[in-house]
């Protein structure tokens, strides 16, 4: 019994929490709920939390701030639960140190996935590094800008090239690990958390795609080089806005 | 026509004016016209006036006057029978003139005339344009001549000035001097007037827009104060009834994401497999709707800026995307053009196009050309088009081909209507026709950032 992780599961609204805590429960965790963030803080000081999972619209103190203060306090994940609004996109640029987040109405098997690879990339010795804490919205690398808020790309001419759904997630897990080496199974894991279609196009696939939109020779590589026998390495410096 | 165009002002200042100038040379006009008048009937004394009291002087016995006088008098007049040949140009007004004057004195002459000979060659314009170097004009001879008996006709010459006053330059003096005086403040009152105006003007055209309308100036005389003072209001009760729509569509949202949110968590614990497939299809469906919903409702009301995009790019990201889930899409090889656009809106307006296309049409080939100074992004499907007759109805939202209403296709109804009213917004124009060739065929155009 010892061996299931504890989540805290925090949302006002009875509804969605009660069946939510339950169906978890029959996942296989234990599950303490909230319904707003002072009760939250009660249970986070009482108990041994391993992950959080985070409504963001609350009365009172909302998700985000909460986030924010479980953040500084250390390295506990958070999974935020947003409604698919205008700011959701925002959201996820912002700094607030969430490790990802799920649109409402969310299947709870997808959720349950998610709480899982969370966990293990928290507890399995860092097979993948994790998601540095806190996102930003713009990351300039060699001339070039990313935008994390409409997925768009743009060179020194300042003209956006938008990028499909992989290539963003492919070149955002690099931009936020540059100058590591990332192996093809971490790079999976980095970019295909979020939703449940796969994209059955290779890592191999992606990368030369996303080379050519950066006018990476291929040959030559200076953004996304290879390593032998181990995976690609973003070798350029990044700075976040 | 350019002389039409500037004769013809259409600001409110250009017309005032126009009218005012207008309404200013007519008045010039009519009071030029009574002066000359008056000027000219005192000539008309002024030539008759002389000769008569000539004729006065030599006939009068009562006169109590010099000889030598009377001689001088006697001596200038002519006596003859008959009328004596007239000298010049008949003058009936100076002959009228002299017959009131000769009544006056207590004569009563059967008949008189009166001729004007004037130097060669300057008739009537020294009259009127006067002298400009200043030189004396040339005298102008008057013959009168009374009947005074049956067969007696006195004639006398007299010479009198022409009228010399300089009236065309005293026209144009003059009127620039009132037009100075009144249009010159006309100019100024008319363009405060018409400041505030063209302040509304470009104010209302912004009504509505994500970045609201500034408020107008409220300056100039009251009742244009009183139009600013009311744009203004107007335009803090729109902004608040669009704030309130933005405020309660969002709260819509949430408030039905949260029992959608519930049903879905529920619906995990149905045992049986196809009712808890079919119940979370549902619960889905109903999320897309919700979704398509609050995207009309804010299309257009995005607060960044537009960025310069490359269109080509935003297609190949799209159709890449598709391609990726394994959706059955064809490109053309598209060329680069950048456009001004919020590139999340086309990129939705196109994954619609693209959705469709797939869903009505079997497959969905995307293309991109260049039209002069449009870029016009094309998505076509081998499907069975629509009726000539119901293209324009398909853009309407809720409305979906009566086929397609069944449960496997699903959809709103406002996949289209969304994308008419990005492209809309973005300055676009969309289409759609049927090809040729069989299935249908969407357009959508955006202007080049040139």
């Amino acid at each position: 019994m010892s061996t299931r992780p504890h989540l805290l599961l925090v949302d006002d609204e009875a509804a969605i929490r009660e069946p939510l805590g339950s169906y978890l429960q029959r996942s296989g965790f234990r599950v303490s709920e909230a319904a707003n963030a002072a009760e939250a803080r009660k249970i986070l000081a009482g108990n041994a939390i391993e992950l959080v999972v985070l409504d963001v619209m609350m009365p009172g103190e909302d998700g985000l701030s909460l986030c924010r203060s479980i953040r500084e306090q250390g390295e506990m994940p958070v999974i935020l639960l947003t409604a698919r609004t205008e700011e959701t996109d925002r959201i996820v640029g912002l700094e607030m140190g969430a490790d990802d987040y799920v649109l409402k109405p969310f299947s709870p098997r997808e959720l349950v996935a998610r709480i899982k690879t969370i966990l293990r990339r928290a507890g399995g010795g860092g097979t993948t590094p994790r998601e540095t804490a806190g996102g930003a919205s713009l990351y300039r690398f060699e001339g070039w800008t990313l935008r994390a808020d409409d997925w768009t790309l743009s060179g020194p001419d300042e003209v956006a090239i938008p990028l499909s759904t992989a290539d963003f997630r492919l070149l955002q897990a690099f931009v936020t690990h540059p100058r590591q080496v990332l192996s093809r199974d971490q790079l999976l894991d980095l970019t295909q958390g979020r939703e449940a279609h796969a994209f059955d196009r290779s890592i191999d696939n992606q990368i030369s795609r996303l080379r050519r939109k950066l006018e990476d020779d291929a040959r030559a590589p200076s953004l996304i080089k290879t390593v032998w026998g181990g995976g690609y390495m973003f070798a350029a410096d990044v700075t976040r806005e | 026509m350019a002389l039409i165009g500037w004769m013809r002002p259409r600001t409110l200042a250009g017309q005032t004016i126009l009218v005012v100038a207008a309404s200013l040379a007519l008045v010039q006009l009519i009071s030029f016209s009574l002066y000359y008048l008056t000027q000219r009937n005192q000539w008309i004394t002024v030539a008759a006036a002389p000769g008569v009291i000539r004729i006065l002087e030599a006939l009068d016995p009562r006169e109590p006057a010099n000889p030598f006088q009377r001689n001088r008098a006697v001596r200038s007049l002519g006596v003859s029978t008959e009328l004596p040949p007239m000298r010049g140009d008949d003058a009936p007004e100076i002959a009228a003139r002299a017959d009131e004057l000769f009544r006056t004195a207590g004569l009563v002459p059967l008949e008189v005339r009166a001729a004007v000979d004037e130097p060669q060659g300057r008739r009537r314009l020294p009259r009127i344009l006067g002298r400009a170097n200043g030189q004396s004009p040339p005298r102008i001879q008057v013959q009168l001549s009374v009947k005074l008996k049956p067969d007696r006709w006195v004639t006398v010459f007299t010479r009198a000035a022409p009228i010399a006053q300089p009236i065309f330059q005293r026209v144009v003096v003059q009127t620039l001097f009132f037009y100075g005086i009144v249009l010159i403040p006309l100019v100024w009152f008319t363009r405060r007037l018409a400041a505030p105006l063209r302040a509304l003007t470009s104010a209302t055209t912004r009504v509505g827009t994500p970045e609201g309308a500034p408020p107008v100036p409220e300056i100039g005389p009251d009742d244009v104060r009183g139009l600013a003072t009311a744009f203004n209001a107007m335009q803090d009760r729109i902004r608040s009834m669009l704030e309130e729509k933005d405020h309660m569509l969002g709260a819509i949202g949430h408030d039905l994401r949260t029992p959608l949110t519930a049903l879905r968590v529920r619906a995990e614990s149905v045992p049986d497999d196809r009712d808890r497939e079919r119940m979370v299809a549902t619960i889905e469906e109903m999320q897309r709707m919700l979704d398509d919903i609050l995207s009309l409702a804010r299309v257009g009301r995005d607060r960044e800026p537009p960025q310069r995009v490359d269109l080509a790019a935003l297609a190949d990201a799209a159709l890449d995307d598709f391609e990726d889930m394994g959706m059955p899409v064809e490109r053309s090889e598209m060329q680069r053009a950048v456009v001004n656009v919020h590139p999340r809106a086309i990129r939705r307006a196109l994954t619609n196009l693209i959705e469709n296309a797939v869903k009505y049409g079997g497959q969905a080939h995307v293309s991109l050309r260049v039209d002069r100074d449009r870029a016009i992004l094309s998505v076509a499907d081998n499907g069975p088009g629509i009726p000539e007759d119901r293209i324009e109805e398909m853009l309407q939202p809720f409305t979906r081909m009566e086929s397609s209403r069944s449960r496997d296709t699903g959809g709103t109804g406002l996949g289209l209507a969304i994308v008419r009213a990005i492209a809309s917004a973005e300055a676009g124009q969309f289409q759609l026709r049927n090809r040729a060739e069989g299935g249908l065929l969407a357009e959508l155009s955006l202007p080049l950032v040139p």
